[in-house]
């Protein structure tokens, strides 16, 4: 055999299938997405350091937000410097506010991948050029020949079909 | 609560504008304001967010995805914040995150030796049977200067430059700083991100491969030659005053005898040459997934039955061969056609007639050794998953590979008038056979409306003890997923048919040698 295993199966299997949504928790606070990536980085780190102390069946994402939100309120580091914050007074509301709706996350992220697939293939190849690295509004618009603001109104028209249809899914679900 | 919040058009161009990157300081102090004890604001930019990081998460999903496939090596995800699905992969890629981020950016520019330092981490390790090795061989593994012995399996280092290394065992590479490294034997597989240019690694005579921004794999032979193959990019191999300029594709050689030339293409096949040529089938029953098959191949357990949980055994399957049986994840077989039946008497066994009892494996009535093989009673099955096989041996999917088996109704389990079988062979790619063959033939099969695969042409001839033994020669390629075995009959009493797959075997690099004993 290679090695032991450091934490528990239940442990690892919590903090994989949680990613998202710790990564919606802390995107809502920190709506920067290197910064984002950061502190998850960071939260995964405490999560991981802090594993023995993680109870089986105890709830895991109450746990982690806790660590993220501790983690977001406190990134104060270089790659933040000159990056934007909302006061510290907002960011409690708004992490208060998602406490609440972290747990549908998880459902919201299988209904908009139906909803994806049901996008036709040139508006999806869009959504990946904008969201899959650093494709930006500018760039995307210099590859399409088309004005920053039209790209910008496309992008937009996409966001809220897709809203749209994630919440007639989640209705019909429920 | 303020006066711009009672206009609900307020937030739009804001979150338009967080979405696009361009959100400037002044909306972003609105924003801040709209959402300042607003509860219908903060739910609407929180279904906004929410739906922002679904997408990030999404995409960068696929992407990574997509690099899998294109590229099989390395098998680390290097994107941050990229997630393996099963939690032993989860916490790989934990040990990977922690160390870049304790990685402060100040001390990314140091290069130089050092004894203490961490240079690099031991970011993956599959199937891995270390021999001596200086450098500590736990996942995770801080590495400062030192040595890696890898027997068996792979391994993969990843260099604080960001240089990452694939070791495929047997292998012995040396860590000298963060941005050099010494491949004493073995074969590597290297890919050097931009940061890295300049990553070097040096081998036995001089020779010394020079990274310029790209990735490539280098092999030092048994005979002390440094191979190298440029997959992406652009390398520089020297050796002494020889200087060599590489493009993708292209490779050369630094010869033992101090000479640097290009090699032609094809001229050496960059695979390492395993520590055994042939891989007995039965012998990887007593041992579980996630030991290495070099330790795999050497326990030897007669009459131990294959599980599911048996290293390399994708399912095991006893009587219902009258029915369609998955022998991969989307493959369904139906053996009816060709005398699948109903019952069965017990499982498989390795060098024995059966899991109970004493019956031995012989070549015929009249041979005296006791033989290598799988005995199986009529209306059973073993998928063989040859992805696991490969992957704990590190071996390489383009090492070519033979499955040899010498069947036949096994002279000791006679019972009165004796018994009566069919053997069958499949080989399947991930979606479905490439070939399959009854009794030692090649035999066409087709694949109905509903998926499932069956063998065309007539009721084959069942097998008797009279009858002459039938090999079994197939061909696995590179795409070969899974290997089927199965016995089928039962017509003269289920405990009466009883064939056997006499030194049921892998053969690699078509080294084959005669069969062997089962002591």
């Amino acid at each position: 055999m290679t090695q032991e295993p450091h934490i528990s199966a239940e442990f690892g299997l919590s903090l994989t299938r949680y990613q998202t949504s710790l990564y919606a928790y802390i995107l809502s606070l920190v709506p920067d997405r290197n910064a984002a990536e950061d502190i998850l980085q960071e939260t995964n780190l405490t999560l991981w350091e802090k594993a023995q102390q993680f109870e089986a069946g105890s709830d895991f994402l109450a746990w982690a937000t806790t660590i993220a939100r501790y983690k977001a309120l406190h990134a104060r580091r270089d790659y933040a410097r000159d990056r934007l914050q909302f006061s510290p007074a907002v960011t409690e509301q708004l992490a208060d506010r998602m406490a609440e709706r972290i747990a549908g996350v998880d459902t919201r992220r299988r209904a908009l991948r139906d909803c994806l697939a049901k996008l036709p293939t040139d508006d999806q190849q869009m959504l990946a050029q904008r969201y899959h690295a650093e494709g930006s509004v500018q760039r995307l618009a210099a590859q399409t020949g088309r004005t920053a603001s039209a790209v910008s109104q496309k992008l937009y028209r996409l966001r809220a079909i897709l809203m749209e249809c994630v919440r007639k899914t989640l209705a019909q679900d429920a | 609560m303020n006066d711009q919040a009672s206009h609900p058009d307020a937030l739009r161009p804001l979150l338009i504008a967080l979405s696009d990157g361009t959100l400037v300081a002044d909306q972003w102090d609105r924003l801040n304001d709209l959402l300042d004890s607003n509860v219908e604001a903060q739910d609407r930019y929180l279904d906004h967010l929410i739906h922002e990081a679904l997408l990030h998460r999404e995409f960068s999903q696929r992407v990574e995805d997509r690099v899998q496939t294109d590229q099989p090596t390395p098998t680390l995800r290097r994107s941050r914040s990229v997630w393996y699905p099963l939690a032993a992969a989860a916490m790989i890629a934990l040990a990977v995150t922690a160390w870049f981020v304790f990685w402060s950016p100040a001390s990314e520019s140091e290069v130089g030796p050092s004894q203490s330092q961490a240079l690099a981490l031991l970011s993956d390790v599959e199937y891995a049977r270390w021999g001596k090795s200086t450098l500590p061989t736990a996942l995770g593994s801080d590495l400062p200067a030192g040595r890696l012995q890898l027997e068996a399996g792979a391994a993969q280092v990843m260099f604080r430059s960001g240089a990452v290394v694939d070791m495929t065992g047997p292998c012995e590479f040396e860590v000298l700083d963060s941005g050099r490294a010494f491949l004493h034997k073995g074969l590597i597989h290297v890919l050097v991100p931009e940061q890295a240019r300049g990553f070097t690694v040096e081998a036995p005579a001089g020779a010394r491969v020079i990274d310029l921004g790209t990735e490539f794999i280098m092999h030092v032979d048994a005979g002390g030659q440094t191979w190298a193959q440029v997959t992406r990019g652009v390398v520089r191999m020297t050796m002494a005053d020889q200087s060599h300029r590489l493009v993708a594709g292209q490779s050369a050689v630094a010869m033992a005898t101090g000479t640097l030339r290009l090699a032609a293409p094809g001229e050496h096949r960059f695979a390492v040459t395993p520590a055994f040529d042939v891989i007995e089938l039965g012998n990887l029953f007593d041992d579980a997934a996630g030991d290495t098959l070099a330790d795999a191949i050497y326990t030897d357990t007669p009459k131990r039955a294959p599980t599911d949980q048996s290293l390399g055994v994708w399912h095991v399957q006893t009587g219902q061969l009258d029915r369609p049986q998955a022998v991969g994840p989307n493959i369904m077989i139906d053996l009816s056609t060709i005398g699948g039946g109903e019952p069965q008497a017990g499982p498989p066994a390795n060098d024995a007639a059966r899991a109970m009892g004493n019956y031995e494996l012989r070549l015929g009535a009249d041979d005296t050794r006791t033989r290598q093989g799988i005995g199986m009673h009529a209306n059973a099955l073993i998928s063989f998953d040859l992805h696991t096989i490969r992957a704990a041996g590190g071996l390489s999917t383009n090492l070519p590979m033979h499955f040899r088996a010498t069947g036949r109704v096994n002279p000791s389990a006679i019972h009165g008038g004796g018994g009566s079988v069919v053997l069958v062979a499949i080989v399947c790619n991930d979606r479905g056979p490439i070939a399959g063959y009854v009794n030692g033939q090649l035999r066409p099969m087709q694949q109905a409306a509903d998926g499932v695969w069956s063998f065309d042409g007539p009721t084959p001839q069942l097998l008797s003890v009279m009858s002459e033994p039938v090999d079994f020669d197939a061909a696995i390629g590179p795409d070969g997923a899974y290997l089927v075995i199965a016995c089928l009959g039962g017509e003269n009493g289920i405990s009466a048919d009883h064939g056997v797959f006499i030194d049921a075997r892998l053969v690699l690099n078509d080294k084959d040698h005669t069969p062997s004993t089962g002591e």
